[in-house]
């Protein structure tokens, strides 16, 4: 719990309304046009969008990335919705990840064992995470989008391997919990070491 | 030949009609949107892993359909069906003055999408114009309308909680949705530093506990899904689609004609009456003329200004019933986006609630009521307190940490945004412009700006909010540096304003035209001030007190 007031008050401000809703709408980002129904990774960048997945989110006692077909989601997701330059971008943030795997460790990304992914995957977000120091106008309805990061790119990719992590049936049912239909409202309840946040499209 | 014509099926066409129906008029409600069917067009049992782009519109469509919509919140992939694009409906403003117009063509229009946030007018607001002399004195006062309050909010059903404000009336309330703990605790502490404030549950027409009479219409009690902006199909949220326009058919006088543009309202020299109107047909482009004994024009306030002004005619060579000029004049929104949030610095209450509460907590305007401004008119908040959860929590973390850091409970937060009274100013108008849609209407020009005393306000409403965010307990992170453009609060109003005087407004104490007595406007173009209330449920106690009086005068002979 304290560990939330040992980030920079910056980071903080950037990142609290994270838990409100996610908006993935970008700030400042120029649009051109769509990747078309025809996207698709390539083996090499399959097996790399996998490894980071199963790395960010692995499997532990309960279900990870792999499990929940992260990578094929993620696939179809920016089929279907991202803009060429978001697709761009996006692919951009997946290649530097070999860059600095190749930089750290002498090979792809995917071709480390876990451990090993997770140390380089680690120092990689260390810095491609950090809070860019170009930032939009705060409040407002900026402030649902939350920040800008040193890597966009990576930034853009790891967020949506997250969120469709959270919003597969399975994490909704193991790490969190969801009710489609709570049947009614309650304000006070106890927590319990059992009590898990609920996940699903929340509303703002 | 019907008794009335209701231009629009949204949140005052469908009060209008139902009120009008039920008094035996023939009515015939004209949308110029498609038809909309709960059964088939809701998107309420669409589960999270089953909505497209994990409910992301794409991008390429948000830049060329929605370049305007997308600035709204709501905007979702479930929901998108709902909302207008602005490709296929344009406007244009002046270059340095952006308006955030935001619309749903359907049948019962934006009444699916609303916020449902539901609050009286006060005798204060409607006493504003007069005291400080902004805006057209209000032909009416708190007593006219008390009774068309109540049965609006018996109609719909609205839940809150009984406070005895002065500048917010308390109403005819289902049970109020509980606070949680957090809000408890935030309305301890922002009540005793800040006496006279006051944290209150946001009033909203959600069926806490449905009345015999919602169940008899086939709407049953809220289940806290919070999915109302898609639609729902337990009918919990008062909309047209399932509680008005249900209600008129129910008396067998209602005719309903969708994808059916007005075009014009047509007038009568010899009579100095309205005849009908003439409607393009949105798919075919047809024209087509349908005629009334009286007219309701509740097509929303910009589309209610943009036909009148298009009406012209050798009587109203200004636009129908504009003979003060006043038609198009005096928009306005309210002041939005204002927001602040803040972390709670000490650990708070151990609990969580159940349940997706479809309503926030309001805290009610205070400036100019028990405390002073420097500025004229107020402001009001809604938001929440809420236990910090997902991505806020897992900030650096990766692997077994990210897992292990979701499933925990963080600090309690809390996000209030001001919305505050733009003060009526004749420069901010509509106008029409010389380019035509593709139905051959102009479009319409919107020219407004928030002036110098919107935007003192709304800096103060910000220094406020994060005052009682940090009298709370919490460390406020995040405040606003600016509203919103006009019009992103959804409350677009005032453009064919109520007066006393027909040389400084367009509308009588009963909603009717000065100068056409059987022209009626019911929705949001009416309202002579913006209060800083969410003006629904005025549009339709309005909309409900102009139709009985309509009924009223044809019963007499007197139109």
């Amino acid at each position: 719990m304290n560990a939330i007031f040992d980030m920079d008050r910056r980071s903080l401000l950037r990142n609290i309304l994270l838990s409100v809703g996610s908006m993935a709408i970008p700030a400042g980002c120029t649009l051109g046009s769509g990747p078309g129904k025809d996207f698709a990774f390539s083996t090499e960048q399959m097996a790399l969008v996998s490894a980071i997945a199963d790395t960010v989110i692995p499997k532990g006692d309960t279900v990870g990335a792999l499990d929940v077909k992260v990578p094929a989601n993620l696939e179809t997701l920016l089929r279907g919705w991202a803009s060429a330059d978001t697709l761009e971008e996006v692919l951009a943030g997946l290649e530097r990840v070999d860059a600095a795997s190749n930089k750290a460790k002498g090979k792809d990304f995917a071709a480390l064992d876990a451990a090993t992914r997770l140390e380089v995957l680690k120092a990689h977000e260390a810095k491609a995470m950090k809070d860019a120091p170009e930032q939009p106008a705060a409040g407002g309805i900026a402030m649902f989008r939350g920040p800008v990061k040193v890597d966009a790119g990576y930034a853009r990719l790891r967020g949506l391997i997250v969120k469709l992590f959270y919003l597969s049936e399975d994490a909704l049912t193991q790490e969190l919990t969801y009710e489609h239909d709570p049947g009614g409202y309650t304000g006070s309840v106890p927590l319990t070491p059992e009590s898990r946040p609920e996940g699903g499209l929340s509303p703002i | 030949m019907f008794d009335a014509i209701v231009i629009g099926s949204g949140m005052s066409g469908g009060i209008a009609a139902k009120e009008l129906c039920e008094r035996g008029l023939k009515v015939l409600v004209l949308e110029r949107g498609r038809n909309m069917d709960p059964a088939t067009d809701y998107a309420d049992n669409i589960m999270p892993w089953e909505v497209p782009n994990a409910n992301m519109v794409p991008e390429d469509e948000l830049e060329k359909d929605y370049p305007i919509h997308r600035m709204h919140f709501g905007l979702t992939e479930a929901n998108k069906k709902f909302y207008v694009k602005d490709s296929e409906h344009r406007f244009t403003t002046p270059e340095d003055k952006p308006f955030a117009w935001i619309r749903g063509y359907h049948l019962g229009g934006r009444s699916i999408m609303w916020g449902r946030q539901t609050y009286r007018l006060s005798e204060m607001d409607f006493e504003a114009n007069a005291k400080d002399g902004h805006g057209s004195d209000w032909p009416i006062r708190y007593a006219d309308i008390a009774p068309w309050y109540d049965h609006i909010e018996n109609f719909i059903g609205v839940s809150g909680s009984k406070e005895g404000l002065p500048q917010l009336p308390d109403g005819d309330f289902l049970p109020p949705f509980q606070m949680n703990d957090g809000e408890l605790m935030a309305k301890k502490a922002i009540e005793a530093k800040f006496p006279g404030r006051k944290m209150i549950i946001g009033r909203c027409a959600n069926l806490s506990q449905a009345r015999p009479h919602h169940e008899e219409m086939g709407r049953s009690s809220c289940h806290a899904r919070s999915f109302c902006e898609r639609g729902c199909s337990y009918g919990a949220y008062h909309s047209s689609l399932t509680a008005s326009l249900p209600a008129a058919e129910k008396t067998g006088n209602l005719t309903v004609i969708t994808d059916a543009i007005v075009e014009q309202i047509i007038h009568d020299p010899k009579t100095g009456k309205v005849t009908g109107v003439r409607v393009v047909d949105q798919n075919n482009k047809d024209r087509k003329t349908y005629e009334a004994k009286v007219i309701f024009s509740c097509a929303s306030a910009i589309a209610s200004a943009q036909i009148l002004l298009n009406s012209v005619s050798e009587a109203f060579p200004n636009g129908l019933a504009n003979s003060s000029d006043m038609v198009g004049r005096n928009l306005m929104d309210h002041l939005f986006a204002l927001s602040v949030a803040g972390v709670f610095t000490k650990p708070g209450p151990n609990t969580i609630d159940h349940g997706r509460r479809p309503t926030g907590i309001y805290i009610p305007r205070f400036r100019n009521v028990t405390e002073p401004g420097d500025f004229l008119r107020g402001y009001g908040y809604q938001g929440g307190v809420r236990r910090m959860t997902g991505g806020s929590m897992a900030q650096g973390a990766i692997g077994e940490e990210l897992k292990a850091a979701n499933r925990t409970f963080g600090p309690w937060m809390m996000f209030i945004s001001g919305f505050g009274e733009m003060l009526p100013n004749p420069e901010n108008r509509v106008t029409l412009g010389k380019e035509k849609d593709q139905w051959g209407i102009p479009l319409v020009h919107i020219d407004c700006a928030h002036g110098e005393n919107d935007l003192k306000m709304a800096k103060q409403a910000v220094e406020d909010g994060a005052a009682m965010i940090e009298a709370a307990g919490a460390m406020v992170v995040s405040k606003a540096d600016k509203p919103g453009p006009p019009g992103l609060g959804i409350h677009e109003m005032g453009t064919a304003c109520m007066g006393k005087d027909p040389k400084t407004s367009v509308l009588n104490r009963f909603n009717q035209a000065h100068d056409v007595p059987n022209l009626f406007v019911t929705d949001g173009a009416a309202m002579a001030s913006a209060g800083c209330q969410n003006p629904s449920l005025t549009y339709m106690a309005l909309s409900a007190r102009a139709a009985d009086h309509a009924a009223q005068l044809l019963k007499e002979g007197a139109l």
